[in-house]
């Protein structure tokens, strides 16, 4: 039972939260808040999953808020003036984002480039991209089914999608051998690759479905906003890593999970609900956060050390 | 191996800085700077937006009209201060003659204008000016006023009482609290209305929906909103469209993007307080050429604001207005 509680600590802590914050602000119950908070961890959640998967093996993305919006732009421009269809923009924007992850990881893992570097490079080539495409400029007047994927026809649907998401890779990640992989990876790269892993093979395969789920999570961030901005995404790399952090992952890798991850961008996001909905001052609101996301690390490392369940 | 890799990350690198001018690079690359012709270095806030492309026209104009050459180059973000202080840097250093720039922060710039000046180079701001009077002159709207005049037309609209909240952009960016001031000072005339409160949408448009969204939440006899730049504006009427609040919740936004000018027509927003960029751009330059060429130049121009309801959207004047670009 100890050892289950510090396992899933993050969604004790989400509980726990929730209902400090349910009791502190009566508005936080209502349904339409609830559900508002969960839409809005949507994007976040499916980018935070592939975000995992690569610190999982040891690595960092810094380039997904940029991959995202590339993404994001890429799919809206080609519904709005080539006439695509929705389902193919979608398509389109995943695939572009799967391209720069396979670039990213290639240059990890055959350029020998760290991954610090690698996506420090792409966030800014992604950017520059973006910024190229559109001309600088907003794009909107997508079709109206497009504005289902973030919640236009319910918030269930991003929600839901995210939840599937977020479960699919953690059920790979306990029962498959790829998944297993990973955190053998993370663990010890060198005894990985002499127990006979393709270790470079996997880690590109990391990178690819991480910048898969970020240009998905673009497009998801399109139709939430109904518009594709090319400053759209900023800041994301950050808040990925955040709720990975929060959610039990060591940047060192071979430690973390998708249940931990999802929930640590939920408590981040109910966090900064708390503030507004209570009317913090804005400057006390960043302090705040910032700080509670270092002491809920700190308890967290501190819990699992005590349970036996880190080294050290 | 290890050589492959850095000629890679520095190709990358090569790659990624190049990509950062290209909203507005390609026109002048391909003409060399003529001897003689006047070089003015156009620095805005950030290369996206409608808004700052309609500066460019506006400087494009003027550059054309008085035979000069631009150099346009700004960070890609306006929280992106440092980058603009090193564009500043690399503009002294090209020695242009001129530099027409928009302040990402009122303070942090003050130091690489006053280097342009010792360098011999005026600087003419537009849009968001420095907190010092070193400048030739400052190009802008007057943002106290049309912090006011949207504050006084959110009145209007909501019948002169209850509680309206604000969304300005970036905390410590002058624009954003002058027209803070001004908004406050418009609502202070009225005495039965009240600022319920003010939550920063950091000019991100999904972060614009989620302050609205929580504004709602925990101010629900909430009237009006005044969205004081784009990204929150549009983000603030996808809010409440998707709230079903549309044209109950009363939105004021200040600009007029093609996405602003559309949730007018759709009724989630009810007035724009449009500003004038081509205007900015277009007197910005004219102001560092007047200067060069040894005329007077006052200290400080105002290029004005006009509200653009439905009501008044389809007279000439205010499509001309609206649509400076075609």
């Amino acid at each position: 039972m100890k050892k289950l509680i510090a396992r899933h600590f993050p969604l004790v802590i989400l509980a726990g939260l929730s209902v400090a914050v349910a009791i502190l602000a009566p508005e936080f119950r209502s349904a339409d808040n609830l559900t508002r908070v969960m839409y809005r961890t949507a994007v976040v959640g499916i980018i935070a999953t592939g975000q995992t998967l690569v610190i999982l093996t040891g690595g960092i993305d810094l380039s997904v808020g940029s991959v995202a919006a590339l993404c994001g732009m890429f799919g809206g421009l080609l519904m709005r003036d080539a006439g695509a269809p929705v389902p193919a923009a979608v398509a389109a924007g995943s695939a572009l984002g799967l391209f720069c992850g396979t670039v990213n990881g290639l240059l990890v893992t055959k350029g020998r480039i760290p991954p610090f570097i690698v996506t420090l490079g792409m966030m800014m080539v992604a950017r520059g991209a973006t910024l190229l495409i559109s001309k600088g400029q907003t794009v909107a007047n997508f079709p109206q089914s497009f504005t289902f994927l973030g919640g236009g026809r319910g918030w269930w649907i991003p929600v839901t999608i995210t939840v599937a998401i977020s479960m699919s890779f953690s059920i790979m990640l306990a029962s498959t051998r790829f998944g297993r992989t990973l955190y053998a990876i993370g663990g010890n790269l060198a005894s990985a690759r002499l127990s006979g892993i393709n270790v470079d093979r996997m880690r590109t395969a990391a990178f690819g479905l991480c910048s898969l789920l970020a240009g998905f999570g673009g497009v998801v961030l399109a139709s939430r906003t109904s518009v594709a901005s090319p400053t759209a995404g900023e800041g994301l790399e950050l808040d990925t890593i955040a709720a990975c952090v929060i959610g039990g992952a060591s940047l060192m890798g071979g430690e973390g999970g998708m249940v931990g991850t999802l929930a640590g961008a939920l408590i981040m996001n109910v966090l900064v609900n708390f503030c507004n909905l209570k009317k913090l001052d804005v400057y006390w609101q960043m302090v705040l956060v910032g700080g509670l996301i270092i002491v809920l690390v700190f308890y967290d490392n501190y819990r699992k050390r005590k349970a036996g369940l880190l080294k050290g | 191996m290890k050589r492959l890799g850095l000629a890679v990350l520095v190709l990358l690198v090569a790659a990624g800085c190049g990509q950062q001018q290209p909203a507005g690079g390609s026109v002048e690359k391909g003409a060399a700077p003529q001897p003689g012709k006047l070089r003015i270095a156009l620095v805005p806030k950030g290369l996206a937006h409608q808004f700052w492309l309609t500066v460019k026209a506006g400087a494009e104009a003027a550059a054309k009209e008085f035979d000069a050459d631009i150099d346009w180059q700004g960070p890609a973000k306006e929280t992106e201060v440092d980058k603009q202080i090193s564009i500043m840097e690399d503009m002294i250093s090209s020695k242009v003659n001129a530099i027409v720039m928009a302040a990402c922060d009122e303070n942090a710039l003050i130091g690489v204008v006053q280097k342009a000046i010792e360098a011999g180079i005026p600087v003419v701001t537009i849009d968001s000016g420095i907190k010092s009077d070193i400048a030739v002159s400052f190009v802008a709207t007057d943002n106290v006023a049309g912090g006011k005049t949207a504050a006084r037309k959110l009145a209007r609209l909501v019948g002169e009482e209850g509680d309206v909240g604000l969304i300005p952009f970036v905390p410590g960016a002058a624009t954003s609290e002058l027209r803070e001031q001004g908004f406050l000072e418009g609502l202070a005339e009225f005495s039965n209305m009240k600022l319920a409160q003010k939550l920063y949408s950091m000019s991100d448009v999904a972060k614009g929906m989620s302050v609205t969204e929580d504004m709602m939440t925990s101010n629900p006899n909430l009237k009006g909103i005044f969205a004081a730049n784009e990204p929150g504006a549009i983000g603030s009427a996808q809010a409440l469209k998707a709230a079903g609040k549309a044209g109950q919740i009363k939105l004021v936004a200040f600009d007029a993007s093609n996405e602003e000018i559309q949730a007018l027509k759709e009724g989630s927003i009810q007035a724009l307080v449009v500003q004038n960029p081509y205007q900015m751009g277009y007197q910005g330059v004219k102001a560092a050429i007047d200067h060069l060429e040894g005329k007077p130049v006052p200290k400080r121009i105002d290029t004005g604001v006009t509200v653009v309801t439905m009501e008044n959207f389809n007279d000439p004047e205010i499509q001309k207005f609206l649509y400076p670009l075609k």
